[in-house]
């Protein structure tokens, strides 16, 4: 006889005889789908319960062990601490994504039950095991004080604030999704339960470079529950790509595989376990192939092609003025090399997609960047019409560029209509790792010049960049890596030449920052060494050089009325000079918007219905919040309260195509959208004396295009983006060379959300910490070596102060109330701004990311 | 924002007692750690290293936090432990350590004999087969001397390697991934 496993879950005794980790019990057999699976090898923390008074991680405890205790789910928190919990989290601006929200708030919970007054260190200390990548921590920990401090009596719960009556521009907007996301009934892709679903995963290359010999699916198939085993040749049109469509959906037998993430087939089964034993059922023999490696092995003349077409995929030339002859003139020249690695996204929720046959077509439950991209790709491998295929997007776990691409989506969607039914296909965290496009690796030479007072005169530089086995979106990003690289100054000669080359290693594309995080790491960099050479500080080289409204950026741009870089380094001069030896500076610009002749538009349709304003654009909100910042747009321009609109979320069938999240772009191209279709809603409002009832079943809709140059266009100043925003970093170390503090003055124009823009600021704060000091990515010989828990992601124990500010002008842009993209930009100054530091302190130049020989790279002592 | 001092406490680092090959059996040992060492120079198990079950660290702690268990081996109830590291002194096989009280999980095995031998000389030594190693999602355990070591600055008490533990050697604390002995 079998034995049984009896336990509590949330008050009421279950019972099971199925040994198995207790989070896929929770989730599949009980629904508790507030307990999240990021990765389920215990190191991101997403589905922490609370056993017997202590948070564990329910992917590492089984329903065997689990015997005899009592376990709680955020579903089973008590009414007080539900809205205890919301408040809190919502008021603080503690929830971004939300994917690794209730796994906190059990941490926080099991912690406040023993400790009802924590401390900020005993805070950190209690969610060291909980990953979050959206908001730096700082946001989390003040939630949890606050909702200890509530729980306590010494705190109010302030209803009016999630109710929203003003919800306009600048207040303190409660955002939309608090509620959801942290009672954790908010819905992800993996938390989609349909009728007869079924599942489907890839089976993916042992190698990254083989030729496919032979595929053997014949004993998968005959297992009992596997539905189908799909090979390239079930494919319509074997190709997918953002942009450049060179992305085997299945390396076809014969072929030859491009990188370990490459899928080989795709089998469909009844449910996961199946699924699993049909995929080792699999026999595919391979013949191994030498990979190519880096960026070196794939120029050299006889090595192998990645891509029939060759392995430069894309390269640029940035140019203006004579900058041979400019640095040649100067006084001071500096030159240097710098290299910087793959970065991993992270973002807490694996890839996941639900797809079912739909009308004439599919449709796709997605998480992912923009709907109607998703929706372009996936028609390309069916060869339909794109009307044919529907995808909505849930909610977001987290993006950061690196749901750009198709993912799960396009193989669900393959699945979903060869076998007449849902499918769910979810990925592994290290399935994740090993697919999905990183931050591209660069190597890089960097020429700097300037005149004896400081002054920039030119920049060569020549950007290496490793785009690994596809395209994504190399393109692009290699492009901004480019006309970033001259930073926030204006000078006038430059010669910028960029190449993106294919190798076996994981794919490159989008990654927050889009290539400018690695070429303004190496500028800034030079800029100190300049400073020291002329004999200036490294605060008064970038303020003699910073751009100003009315002057020219070195791309031609004239900087427009709202730039404010020299209010962001003024504020941060005080906490610079304050810290000789220890602080280091860095200042970033980044584009709002695609630009560069591209047609960036945004667009909003407003209906009245039922009494609401129903907002339909197809933006996703990845985290970021942008879903939000529209519903405030509406709000600041109709002066309805939120609970007056609703936004109806990106859904390709219903709501009008607003681009990419990417770029920085949602909050001022969508935003201005959502303004002028709410602008029009309001016309008629005030003509009905503000009655809404009157325009029931009226709809308003809005396309918003400013047209931009596209890039070495001939005028004498094109202008490439329709804005910048513009930072300054200082980061100060303490005497063992820890990040003490950070300082982070921004420029994005108009703040629409006090409480979200500081998270955003810390989060991408912490994340450019991760970039300059423990983030890595390591491979050999092409196969990514690293495991969620090891990428060297921060944990909360590890973060310093990290002061937000943001610096508003009264000149702002006409568009979107003045409201430029802080997205991308709070990310990249602090790398450089570490490096400065570091090279205060001990004057050697790191030149490598993650840096060495720093107090992080140490190694740790071990107890015995 | 006010700070509160970070107590430590007491961990002890074996889990053999009666789990290991007995020579001289428990109820015979008399007097305490030191006074055993020194009437039996050949020992008191197969194992060298673990815990003698003499209790000098009982008699060291002031608050009544150490005993010793049924099975024989030194155990810290870290309700009461302040980690004044007393018992940390008596110890003469240097099996004690502190800690932080959120460091639950820890390997409870010093033995530095090649895992063959570690295996036949006790039940719940470790013998370095490196189980945790593979699957400790942080790389936080390594082996060293023959035995799992838990690199505490990179440990997230996961519990991961508790659970995978083919010999129960490394040991949950909460008595969550593995079963603790009743207090008592």
């Amino acid at each position: 006889m079998k034995e049984n496993y009896c336990f509590m879950v949330n008050g009421i005794l279950r019972s099971t005889d199925k040994e198995k980790p207790l989070l896929r019990y929770l989730r599949d057999d009980l629904y508790l789908h507030s307990v999240k699976d990021g990765c389920s090898e215990g190191a991101c923390g997403t589905c922490t319960i609370i056993v017997d008074g202590k948070a564990v991680k329910s992917c590492v405890l089984t329903t065997k062990l689990a015997t005899g205790h009592s376990i709680l789910t955020t579903e089973g928190l008590s009414e007080a601490e539900k809205e205890a919990f919301v408040y809190a989290f919502g008021s603080k601006g503690s929830v971004q994504c939300g994917f690794c929200i209730p796994g906190m708030v059990m941490a926080g919970k099991a912690l406040i039950d023993r400790v009802p007054d924590p401390t900020e260190e005993e805070i950190k200390t209690a969610l060291k095991g909980n990953v979050c990548r959206c908001t730096g921590y700082k946001k989390i920990i003040e939630g949890i004080q606050l909702a200890a401090a509530i729980l306590r009596g010494d705190e109010k719960i302030e209803e009016s604030l999630e109710k929203g009556s003003e919800y306009g521009v600048g207040k303190k907007a409660f955002r939309l999704d608090v509620r959801e996301k942290v009672l954790g009934y908010g819905e992800y892709p993996d938390d989609v339960e349909l009728e007869d679903m079924v599942y489907a995963s890839a089976v993916r290359s042992r190698y990254p470079r083989a030729r496919v010999l032979e595929i053997d699916a014949e004993k998968a198939k005959a297992l009992p529950g596997v539905l189908a085993v799909l090979t390239a040749e079930d494919v319509p049109n074997n190709k997918v790509g953002h942009l450049q469509q060179d992305w085997d959906v299945m390396i076809e037998k014969g072929s030859v595989t491009r990188c370990v993430g490459d899928a080989v087939c795709l089998v469909v089964a009844e449910d996961r376990e199946i699924l699993e034993k049909a995929k080792k059922l699999v026999r595919i023999e391979y013949e191994e192939l030498k990979p190519v490696t880096s960026i070196w092995e794939a120029r050299a003349e006889d090595a192998p092609r990645v891509h029939s077409s060759g392995n430069l995929c894309q390269s640029r030339h940035v140019t203006r003025g004579d900058a041979k002859k400019a640095i040649a003139e100067s006084k001071y020249v500096v030159t240097q090399e710098y290299s910087t690695p793959f970065t991993e996204h992270a973002f807490l929720e694996p890839e996941c997609a639900v797809a079912f046959p739909y009308k004439d077509g599919v449709k796709v439950y997605s998480s992912d960047q923009g709907v109607y991209d998703t929706r372009h790709e996936i028609s390309i491998m069916l060869g339909w019409d794109p009307e044919r295929v529907v995808v909505e997007n849930k909610l977001v776990g987290g993006g950061f560029g690196g749901k750009e691409d198709v993912s799960a989506q396009h193989i669900a969607a393959l699945a979903a209509l060869k076998v007449n039914r849902p499918v769910k296909v979810v990925f592994s965290r290290q399935e994740s790792i090993n697919f999905h496009p990183k931050r591209h690796a660069m190597e890089g030479s960097f020429t700097l010049a300037c005149d004896e007072n400081g002054i920039f005169t030119g920049l060569d530089c020549e950007i290496y960049f490793d785009t690994g086995a596809y395209a994504s979106l190399c393109g692009p990003v290699l492009e901004r890596a480019c006309t970033h690289s001259v930073g926030p100054y204006c000078y006038q000669n430059t010669d910028i030449r960029g190449y993106g080359y294919y190798t076996n290693n994981p794919p490159a594309g989008a990654f927050r920052g889009f290539g400018v995080c690695q070429s303004e790491f190496a500028l800034e960099s030079n800029i100190n060494l300049l400073a020291e050479k002329v004999g200036i500080s490294p605060w008064e080289i970038r303020y003699r050089n910073a751009i100003e409204p009315g002057k020219v950026l070195p791309n031609g741009q004239i900087a427009d009325c709202s730039t404010a870089l020299k209010e962001t380094l003024l504020a941060v001069k005080d906490a610079y000079e304050s810290h000789p030896g220890r602080a280091g500076i860095a200042c970033a610009m980044k584009n709002a918007g695609v630009g560069v002749g591209l047609p960036d538009k945004g667009r909003a349709k407003l209906t009245v219905h039922d009494g609401k304003v129903e907002l339909y654009s197809a933006a996703s909100d990845i985290g970021q919040g942008c879903a939000t910042v529209f519903v405030q747009m509406v709000a600041e321009t109709t002066g309805l309260g939120k609970e007056k609109i609703r936004n109806m979320g990106a859904n390709s069938e219903v709501a009008p195509d607003s681009g990419t999240t990417s770029g920085s772009r949602q909050t001022l191209i969508t935003g201005e959208a959502v303004r002028m279709a709410s602008a029009d809603l309001n016309r008629d409002l005030m003509e009905a004396g503000g009655d809404l009832e009157k325009l029931e079943g009226k709809e308003y809709f809005a396309e918003f295009f400013d047209p931009t140059d596209k890039l070495g266009a001939d005028v004498p100043n094109p202008k490439s983006h329709v804005a910048y925003g513009f930072a300054t970093h200082v980061v100060i170390l303490d005497d063992e060379g820890r990040v003490k503090e950070v300082y982070a003055a921004h420029d994005s124009g108009k703040v629409v959300n006090p409480i979200a823009i500081q998270g955003q600021i810390e989060g991408g704060v912490l994340m450019g910490l991760g970039y300059a000091l423990t983030e890595d990515f390591p491979l050999k010989n092409s196969v990514p070596q690293a495991k969620y828990g090891t990428l060297g992601l921060m944990r909360s124990t590890q973060i310093p102060d990290i002061h937000a500010i943001y610096v508003e002008k009264e000149e702002l842009l006409p568009f979107a109330y003045g409201a430029k993209g802080i997205g991308e930009i709070a990310t990249i100054p602090t790398a450089p701004a570490v490096q400065g530091a570091y090279y205060a302190m001990d004057h050697i130049l790191r030149t490598r990311l993650p840096m060495e020989n720093t107090y992080y790279s140490k190694k740790q002592k071990t107890v015995r | 924002m006010s700070q509160r001092r970070r107590r430590r406490v007491a961990v002890v680092q074996c889990y053999g007692g009666c789990r290991a090959k007995e020579k001289v059996p428990l109820g015979e040992r008399k007097g305490n750690c030191e006074e055993i060492l020194a009437f039996y120079p050949g020992g008191v198990s197969a194992c060298r290293w673990g815990c003698l079950g003499g209790g000098s660290c009982v008699e060291a702690c002031r608050l009544g936090a150490v005993r010793i268990s049924g099975q024989g081996i030194a155990e810290v109830d870290r309700e009461k432990c302040s980690g004044c590291g007393l018992c940390v002194k008596a110890c003469p096989k240097e099996l004690i350590r502190l800690t932080f009280p959120e460091y639950n999980i820890y390997p409870a095995c010093v033995n530095e004999d090649p895992g063959a031998q570690a295996r036949k000389e006790c039940d719940a030594g470790c013998i370095a087969c490196g189980v945790c190693v593979k699957n400790c999602p942080v790389d936080a355990i390594g082996i060293q001397d023959n035995h799992a070591v838990i690199d505490e600055e990179k440990c997230i008490s996961c519990g991961m390697c508790a659970v995978k533990c083919p010999r129960g050697t490394i040991r949950d604390y909460n008595g969550i991934f593995t079963v603790r002995e009743e207090q008592g």
